[in-house]
């Protein structure tokens, strides 16, 4: 089924038309690390606010703001992200390092769902202290999308 | 704890990049042998495209993988889509992976079906 289904997309239009442009897969790499970049950087903020390391109160206030952002560019990561991984799913889906950077991003992605419902974030934002539980999962957040980015990195070389 | 936090971030970042500039290594050819190798094999994998064109081939030696040059020199070289087909006879000169459980053969030049692929004019040695 898996088979199948990345065969499907490596043969679609899309992903043969990135595989023969020259410029394609350089753009969607970098619109890749532009999402990252955008993700990482508002993470940081808001997870480092949670965790209280850093203390400022204007950090408090665009809680809201710096997950939104955040979420904007994990949308743009995820979108370059599969384009890349069109143009060789087989290749890729063999790659132990690839399987641990999409394990990592299903605990990540988990981890945010949680937050996102969470009563204790939508408390913090309204100026709330940061529960335990929260700090916890900023914590994760945090660790995890680093081992994600080093594991992203890894699948060139593993 | 600002200052510390400050600090730490900095080491952080510096220990970072350090150590991604020594795996980006990879790309270039300080981790291959210095010296060059030629074998031959039974192409089992075509794959022409970024980020990376490569041959997987099957010798007498087991199975290796053949890193060609990137995909604008992959293609100056003339090995464009249907250049070869999978269990053609490739003769590979190029520099293996220095570690010697790696089975990877970075290519310089390939022939296939008496037609010559050179990745890397600039780099072929004969005399060894």
């Amino acid at each position: 089924m898996l088979q199948s289904l990345s065969s499907t997309l490596a043969e679609s239009a899309l992903a043969s038309a990135i595989r023969h442009s020259e410029l394609a897969y350089p753009l969607l790499s970098s619109l890749h690390i532009v999402g990252i970049g955008i993700l990482l950087g508002n993470i940081l903020l808001l997870d480092l606010r949670l965790l209280g390391v850093l203390s400022q109160n204007a950090l408090a206030e665009v809680l809201s703001l710096l997950s939104r952002i955040a979420g904007l560019g994990l949308g743009l990561a995820i979108a370059s992200g599969l384009l890349l991984f069109s143009v060789q799913p087989q290749h890729y889906l063999h790659n132990p390092a690839f399987l641990l950077k999409l394990a990592l991003l299903s605990l990540a992605l988990l981890n945010l769902l949680l937050v996102q419902y969470s009563q204790s974030w939508q408390q913090a934002q309204s100026g709330a202290q940061v529960s335990s539980g929260l700090k916890l999962a900023a914590a994760c957040s945090l660790l995890l999308w680093l081992a994600i980015i080093i594991a992203g990195r890894w699948i060139a070389f593993a | 704890m600002r200052k510390f936090t400050d600090k730490t971030l900095g080491v952080t970042v510096v220990a970072v990049t350090l150590w991604a500039s020594s795996a980006l290594a990879h790309h270039g050819w300080n981790w291959t042998e210095d010296k060059q190798t030629e074998m031959t094999g039974e192409i089992t994998e075509i794959f022409i495209g970024p980020p990376h064109p490569r041959l997987m081939i099957t010798t007498p030696d087991g199975d290796w993988q053949v890193d060609l040059g990137n995909p604008r020199q992959t293609r100056d070289a003339g090995f464009v889509e249907g250049e070869a087909a999978v269990g053609d006879t490739v003769l590979i000169r190029g520099h293996r992976s220095a570690k010697s459980d790696e089975r990877i053969i970075k290519a310089v030049r390939a022939t296939i079906n008496g037609k010559v692929y050179t990745f890397y004019p600039q780099l072929v040695r004969e005399d060894e």
